[in-house]
């Protein structure tokens, strides 16, 4: 039997998913109506899938493919994506692996019943930051210092301080931040990434969508220019399936 | 197809540049999701370094220097330029945030809506490593008097 692309995990008692899938491109570029879900008599979780192909790579369209089958999904029912590149050896093997997480599958289906994931990069203008932190006390006082002797030493413990300046800033904005936002959540995951102020996937229900972009939206305004924010989703629960 | 109707419904929020729809999703589709251990997990060379390469962001001799001239360069009779962090992060105790919420906001659209959109015009063949390639110089540090600004290319029209 041949291997099965695994997209994710669908539980039975929700909305059959044939409609949605009918139309997508399969990861490997495999004919349109080529996804479609496994399941067996008894199981409460369905997989879906389609032929794995002999090659795959993860080029653009399918990784894009990937997403959007996991996108059409999840607009309808509770979902638990796969990494992208997930195979399966064939059918029997998908189902009775099905079978033996049959209950953890369905538990974690349950919690994220009508939950979204958003995901919310704030890259800072660093330009901005060594202003704020150029007024820091002990980046003035290293100034000072290395304005009386410019040898490469102070400029080095005047290039530090304004290091721990701009770092102090960048948490008490992520604070600040989070502290604003997680109240709308479910909940959150650090996705880290230095090059980021705040880089973070929140679980949230789907009717609060809104509110958390509304309120991304005003911090945007309170932030600008100093920290750029994208904003994107709604998501399937990528970062809250795992460990 | 679902993908696009909720783009042409909803206004984007947050626009992406062209390969940063996918870029902003692929630390999730390739770090996030579950995996178990029965499958095989396809060996993607090349494709996993795109998630870690981004992080490297290193506290270096070469990072001070440059934090000092970037000071040193600065006029501090002219530090307004900052009011907004400052202000921001300034205010811990107080939630001028909170209740302000004005109304109804589109909705936010997935970033790869935008990229299905924007790819389907034939360029999807591209490997993704070409992507991260383009990508890339944006994402590290560049000295701060040069930094280009992120986000804002010419192409990205508001459609």
């Amino acid at each position: 039997m041949p291997a099965l692309y695994v997209y994710g995990i669908v539980g039975t008692d929700q909305p059959a998913e044939a409609a949605e899938l009918a139309e997508l491109p399969a990861v490997g570029g495999a004919p349109a109506g080529s996804v479609r879900a496994v399941g067996d008599v008894g199981l409460p979780v369905r997989a879906v899938v389609s032929p794995a192909p002999a090659d795959l790579r993860g080029k653009r369209r399918d990784l894009l493919a990937h997403q959007r089958v996991l996108d059409a999904l999840a607009e309808q029912r509770a979902v638990l994506p796969m990494r992208f590149g997930v195979v399966a050896t064939d059918e029997p093997a998908l189902l009775a692996s099905l079978r033996a997480s049959a209950d953890r599958y369905t538990t974690l289906l349950r919690e994220l019943a009508g939950q979204v994931e958003l995901n919310l990069k704030a890259s800072p203008d660093e330009q901005q930051f060594v202003t704020s932190a150029a007024q820091d006390p002990a980046v003035l006082a290293a100034r000072q210092a290395a304005r009386r002797d410019g040898s490469r030493d102070r400029q080095m413990q005047l290039g530090q301080a304004v290091a721990a300046a701009v770092a102090r800033r960048r948490e008490l904005c992520r604070a600040r931040m989070m502290e604003l936002l997680t109240p709308l959540v479910t909940r959150s995951k650090n996705l880290g990434g230095e090059q980021y102020v705040l880089n973070a996937a929140f679980l949230i229900d789907r009717t609060a969508v809104d509110t958390f972009a509304s309120r991304v939206e005003e911090l945007r305004g309170q932030l600008s220019p100093a920290v750029e924010l994208v904003l994107t989703g709604p998501l399937p629960p990528y970062s809250f399936v795992g460990d | 197809m679902t993908a696009m109707t909720a783009m042409t419904q909803q206004p984007s929020l947050s626009r992406s540049p062209r390969s940063g729809s996918l870029y902003d999703v692929l630390e999730l589709i390739l770090d996030k999701g579950l995996v178990i251990d029965v499958y095989v997990r396809v060996s993607l060379v090349g494709i996993e370094l795109l998630t870690i390469d981004a992080r490297i962001v290193i506290a270096s001799v070469d990072t001070y220097l440059h934090f000092a001239e970037a000071v040193n360069r600065l006029d501090l009779t002219q530090t307004k330029d900052s009011k907004p962090l400052d202000e921001f992060i300034g205010n811990m105790t107080e939630k001028g945030a909170h209740g302000k919420t004005k109304g109804a906001v589109g909705g936010v659209t997935s970033a790869i809506s935008e990229g299905v959109h924007r790819l389907r015009g034939g360029d999807d063949d591209d490997d993704s490593r070409d992507s991260h390639n383009g990508r890339q110089p944006a994402r590290r540090r560049a000295p701060a008097g040069d930094r280009p600004r992120r986000r804002r290319p010419a192409e990205d029209d508001e459609s």
